[in-house]
């Protein structure tokens, strides 16, 4: 029987078998305090979107479980199971991790894909090959737009400061360094104006960019 | 002596000691606030006057804060008078520095100088959404709560930081407020239209698709609104239940993010916005499903007041810090997260 291993915002995760094989089990259940129809169709568009970015995403270069199974009508997704710590469980010692995060986000970023929640948990070290594995991309997109880029990294960057308070500073400097690697000092400098932007905008616009 | 002072007296008597205890003047948007509070967290008096636009109509700045500087006067006499204290039994003033309407602040920060100049008194400037989070948290005895932050210059949640409140997801253009108070004025209710909406939408049956645009713990709602406007000819009930239906969702969506990646087990929320009954509702759920318990904040004080300002002036004063009255100005966009608020790790 599958066993309910975590609940998240948007999708309880349980661990299961498929034939022989550890699988997770990714299941969008209604949300009952939402409108019937926006439930249905947040829960089938996220379920097919995080379903065809996956195998794109391990083209492009960043490690993604093997899917299984995605039923549509059931609002689930079975996967290979990734044993190992997140990447929320272990930055706090060892800031440099976040430099896995740049190298991974700027190759999906150059492939066109916007993951839309690069958050740490997303980030699983496999124990079985000692290799990093991107997940849940239910908020992902494919775009090659500068402004979406830049929404990706701003939502890094927030996530460092509020969820990695004690080594933000250090960690996001990790990360753009990996994220160079790849994206180049010229790209990652078009990004960073963006971000500036995107960060003046909105109500009380950040005057500064740390 | 009135009962209140005698009271007091006897219970100041009792312990020996005199509780510290400021004024704290809000005047940010429509509210004119005035307010007392003691060191323990006891809300001695707390008054205000709500300025209130034209129908179909935003606020006016320059209007509003007529109406302030008409107000102030007697409302910091009424505050006083209703805490049986004078001015001179005030240890510090604490006004509403920013963020907001520039014209409206200023009328708080030129009388919040005035009386501290004549009278020898600290003055202390204090953010409006750290005067929110914190006098959520005094009531509600919150002590680390993810906080929903929805005032009408404030859509975001936020986490305790070190010496400050951290930003864990906000909107990127319109706060929700703002799109509540735009779409009530394109159909002529004058701002802020949030309980005009909330009971209009409650007639509403049909949904209308909107879009819903959540990005990690980022939202959007701008094209929301555009969208809305294309749709006046339908049912008014119907969009104001469909734009509630959809924007509460998103809402309901990242304060669930939060609490699930940080475990927190309070989500407390603040800002006049959290007076929406079918917000809360869903706040409910996403707190049930979490296993986190819903702080709610009295209705009262759900809104702009006096009291959130005075409280965290409580707090500075403690901690020892305040403002030279040359240097007390107003900021309009003042940012939350780069406020110093030294009794947060």
């Amino acid at each position: 029987m599958e066993k309910l291993i975590k609940r998240g915002a948007e999708a309880d995760i349980l661990l299961g078998w498929w034939g022989p094989l550890r699988a997770v089990y990714k299941v969008r259940r209604a949300k009952p305090y939402m409108v019937t129809e926006l439930d249905l169709k947040l829960r089938k568009a996220r379920t097919i979107r995080e379903a065809s970015v996956m195998p794109h995403a391990r083209k492009a270069g960043a490690n993604t479980p093997y899917i299984f199974y995605v039923g549509i009508r059931t609002f689930t997704i079975v996967m290979q199971y990734i044993e190992g710590p997140t990447m929320k469980e272990v930055l706090d010692d060892k800031p440099v991790l976040a430099a896995v995060l740049g190298r991974t986000l700027s190759r999906l970023h150059s492939a066109g894909i916007i993951h839309g929640d690069p958050n740490t948990a997303n980030f699983i070290l496999s124990d079985a090959n000692r290799l990093w594995y991107t997940v849940d991309f239910g908020l992902s997109f494919f775009s090659s737009e500068l402004e979406d880029i830049a929404v990706d990294i701003h939502i890094v960057k927030e996530m460092l400061a509020a969820q990695h308070k004690r080594v933000f500073q250090e960690a996001f400097n990790h990360f753009l360094t990996g994220y160079s690697e790849t994206a180049g000092q010229h790209g990652l400098t078009q990004i960073l104006k963006k971000l500036n932007e995107i960060e003046r905008r909105g109500r009380y616009g950040r005057q500064f960019v740390d | 002596m009135e009962k209140g002072n005698l009271h007091r007296w006897v219970e100041q008597l009792d312990t020996g000691m005199k509780y510290k205890r400021g004024l704290g003047i809000e005047s940010t948007a429509h509210t004119f606030g005035v307010s007392v509070v003691d060191e323990r967290g006891t809300i001695l008096s707390n008054v205000k006057e709500v300025y209130k636009p034209p129908p179909g109509k935003g606020i006016h700045p320059r209007e509003a804060s007529r109406h302030h500087a008409e107000k102030a006067p007697k409302l910091i006499g009424d505050a006083l008078k209703a805490a049986s204290l004078t001015i001179d039994d005030m240890d510090f003033i604490a006004y509403s520095a920013g963020p907001g309407l520039g014209p409206c602040l200023r009328v708080g920060a030129t009388l919040a100088r005035a009386l501290s100049v004549y009278y020898h008194k600290p003055i202390i400037p204090v953010h409006h959404g750290v005067g929110h989070i914190e006098l959520g948290c005094l009531l509600t005895g919150s002590s680390d709560p993810v906080v929903l932050l929805l005032s009408g210059g404030h859509t975001m949640i936020l986490v305790s930081g070190i010496r400050s409140w951290v930003v864990f997801g906000e909107t990127l253009d319109l706060t929700l407020g703002q799109l509540i108070d735009q779409f009530g004025r394109a159909i002529g209710y004058s701002s802020p239209a949030g309980p005009s909406i909330e009971r209009l939408a409650r007639d509403g049956k049909k949904y209308v698709t909107l879009p819903y645009v959540v990005k990690g713990n980022d939202l959007s709602f701008s094209g929301m609104l555009t969208s809305i406007k294309k749709e006046l000819s339908r049912p008014y009930a119907d969009l104001a239940f469909s734009l509630q239906e959809t924007a509460f969702a998103m809402v309901a969506e990242v304060s669930e993010r939060a609490l699930a990646l940080t475990g927190k087990r309070e989500l407390l929320v603040v800002g006049g916005v959290a007076a929406n009954a079918r917000l809360s509702e869903m706040l409910n759920h996403v707190a049930d499903r979490q296993g986190a318990a819903i702080k709610p904040i009295p209705i009262a004080f759900a809104g702009d007041c006096g009291a959130q300002i005075a409280w965290p002036g409580v707090l500075y004063n403690k901690a020892g810090i305040s403002a030279r009255a040359e240097d007390a100005f107003v900021n309009q966009s003042w940012r939350i997260d780069r406020v110093s608020v030294p009794w947060r790790s």
